[in-house]
């Protein structure tokens, strides 16, 4: 019943959206977890009739969507079947002849270009906030978000010392994987006033324990879910891997959500915030204001 | 074992092939209505009349139905021959029921090169934007054509290919491909490594009227020229030397089959990434139902390879809409069991 209207606000979307309330869409298929966490910050979650898997928060409200599979590996057919009238996708949504697919059957797609950085959120907010028609309440997330990465920037800028920080994105009996250059951990490390002690490699790479002793972080970085998964701080730092290094030694482990740290979302600055104090534990940081973004 | 294993079948149990035949060119039209009717959109057999028809149907329906559900039903029924077929012959071929195409290494070395491309393709500036959809599905028919060549050439001796090292050959050569596949994955980073994963598991979600006018054709011509030699497989159920002084052209018949065989799953596998298993299920299950005579076998294993695909194409679509399932892990989650089913039914009735 609603293909009619699936088809018309597809070919207006494809030429220019109009930012009148009434053209705002009705059914937004959300790919991407920083996508997903804008257009609820904007105030247009109630909307999303669907996400794919990376769309983890707010967790409550994005739980019991429908999901429309992994971003790189969607069907056509599984998200016209949601009958979304705007579709949006982060940049590394795909595969690629599925979206050529989706854009020649006149699905109302808008694609988003940037890499995924600390950069890229300003720019992605603006652009979700242009595509589903909601410009001022855009504004007026990016001017809290930009506030709050100023203070929290400043903040790291007088920070006098510069722990060396190993991230592991897996640890356990299959060996270590740290995160080389170019990785959203690797940009948070630095963001955060650390230096990532696994430089020279790209991406997560498998990271000997020798190598790993070598480097002597002052501090570990994982998402908590991989240390829920080993068994907490305390069986990490015994890991027979770990276990010789003085951070582990000194349990100088630090545990943050995977999907908070790691997203580049309206709540990044917040992230940049809570790693600059847990790599700094001798600093005090000021807090940042809550945002009604960070408190889904 | 092997030739007792075929011979055995033969015997007894089996329906003539003019019954089965025909049953399965009707599952084979069942399957496709089925097929093209179910998906994360409900689609009625009257909506599919109408679309085809030039009738009055919804315009999104109507280019769901001929854009996406024919061609990728289409396209099933062809790589499920094309696999079946391709496993029938080779099983032939090596007299060996364990056999398949990714034997020969046809699926491996265009696995290698998929994954190559999927790290390094970005960096390759001369192929044009335009063509880069492409690009990927030829440098994987191209990988996989060389490889069997390679295994091949290998396996030549005194001017003859020496199956049974050719059978030895192509693990070695599979080996040191897997190894590539392993450094590429190494090489890659995550998001790669996810799309290496994905292509390892094959999908028909790929598929247009594009891609089939490549794999369809290929299709039909393999498995017309696989039964143009149904007679000499049929001989070299015997042995080679047998075969020979039957009359047949062994030397250049193994060669045929190669290529067409190679060819053949390496276009289906270049746009649709490996799916596992329909070349072993399918000409297994034909044999215990009419009997290893190798013309009927390899009609009847194109029909049920097409079935299968298409009955496993959509589940894969329906289980966790609307996101899709990759189709290598139903093909083997839904034929190893039923294949096991028939495998201990038969062993029953008759030892094996």
């Amino acid at each position: 019943m609603h293909r009619r209207t699936f088809l018309a606000a597809g070919a207006a979307l494809l030429t220019v959206r109009p930012a009148s309330a009434a053209a705002a869409p009705q059914r937004i298929v959300c790919v991407g977890g920083a996508i997903t966490e804008i257009v609820f910050a904007l105030g247009e979650g109630a909307h999303v009739i669907a996400v794919d898997t990376t769309s983890l928060y707010p967790w409550r409200a994005v739980a019991p969507l429908p999901k429309v599979g992994y971003l790189r590996q969607l069907s056509v057919e599984g998200i016209l079947s949601t009958r979304p009238d705007l579709i949006l996708a982060d940049v590394d949504a795909g595969p690629k002849n599925v979206l050529d697919q989706l854009q020649s059957m006149g699905a109302p797609i808008a694609h988003f270009h940037a890499e995924h950085s600390v950069g890229s959120v300003v720019p992605k907010i603006r652009f979700v906030g242009e595509a589903i028609g909601h410009k001022p309440e855009a504004e007026a997330v990016l001017e809290g978000y930009s506030a709050d990465l100023k203070s929290v920037e400043t903040t790291v800028a007088g920070l006098t010392r510069h722990p060396k920080v190993l991230f592991l994105i897996a640890a356990g009996t299959a060996g270590l994987r740290g995160a080389g250059e170019g990785t959203a951990a690797a940009e948070m490390i630095v963001r955060a006033g650390g230096i990532n002690s696994f430089a020279g490699v790209n991406g997560y790479k498998p990271v000997s324990a020798e190598a790993a002793l070598a480097a002597d972080p002052d501090c570990l970085l994982m998402m908590q879910q991989t240390v829920d998964e080993l068994g907490g701080v305390n069986a990490v730092a015994m890991m027979p891997a770990l276990a010789k290094l003085s951070a582990a030694k000194a349990k100088r482990i630090v545990a943050l959500d995977g999907n908070y740290m790691l997203n580049f979302g309206p709540r990044t600055a917040h992230a940049i915030r809570d790693l600059a104090a847990a790599l700094h534990p001798d600093a005090t940081l000021p807090t940042l204001p809550q945002r009604p973004w960070t408190t889904a | 074992m092997t030739e007792s294993t075929i011979a055995a079948s033969g015997e007894g149990a089996a329906q003539p092939a003019a019954v089965v035949l025909p049953l399965l060119v009707v599952a084979v039209i069942a399957a496709f209505l089925l097929s093209v009717a179910l998906g994360p959109i409900p689609i009625t057999l009257s909506e599919i009349g109408a679309a085809l028809t030039g009738g009055p149907v919804d315009a999104m329906l109507r280019d769901i139905i001929l854009d996406l559900r024919i061609p990728r039903s289409l396209m099933g029924l062809a790589v499920g021959a094309v696999l079946a077929v391709g496993g029938t012959a080779m099983q032939g071929l090596f007299r060996n029921p364990l056999a398949d195409p990714t034997l020969i290494g046809v699926s491996g070395g265009a696995a290698l090169a998929a994954a190559s491309f999927i790290v390094f393709g970005a960096s390759l500036a001369f192929i044009p934007d335009g063509l880069r959809l492409y690009a990927m599905p030829v440098a994987a028919f191209l990988g996989g054509i060389i490889v069997v060549l390679v295994i091949q050439r290998l396996a030549q001796r005194d001017g003859h290919t020496d199956i049974a090292t050719m059978l030895l050959a192509g693990i070695a050569v599979n080996a040191v491909v897997m190894a590539g596949i392993g450094l590429l994955t190494f090489i890659g980073d995550d998001t790669q490594l996810r799309t290496i994963n994905f292509w390892m598991l094959g999908s028909l979600g790929g598929s247009g009227w594009g891609p089939l006018s490549a794999v369809g054709p290929v299709s039909l011509l393999v498995v017309l020229a696989c039964l143009a030699l149904a007679r000499v497989l049929d001989g070299m159920m015997l042995g080679e030397r047998e075969a020979q002084t039957l009359g047949f052209n062994v030397e250049t018949a193994k060669r045929l089959l190669i290529v067409a065989v190679a060819a053949g799953v390496g276009t289906a596998v270049a746009f649709c990434g490996v799916i596992v298993f329909v070349g072993i299920v399918a000409p297994h299950m034909v044999r215990i139902a009419i009997g290893p005579a190798h013309r009927p076998l390899l009609i009847g294993a194109a029909l049920l390879g097409g079935i299968l695909m298409l009955l496993a194409d959509t589940l894969c679509r329906l289980i966790v809409a609307p996101a899709e399932l990759p189709i290598g892990i139903v093909t083997s989650l839904l034929g190893a069991p039923f294949f096991l089913a028939l495998l201990i039914g038969r062993s029953r009735t008759q030892s094996v």
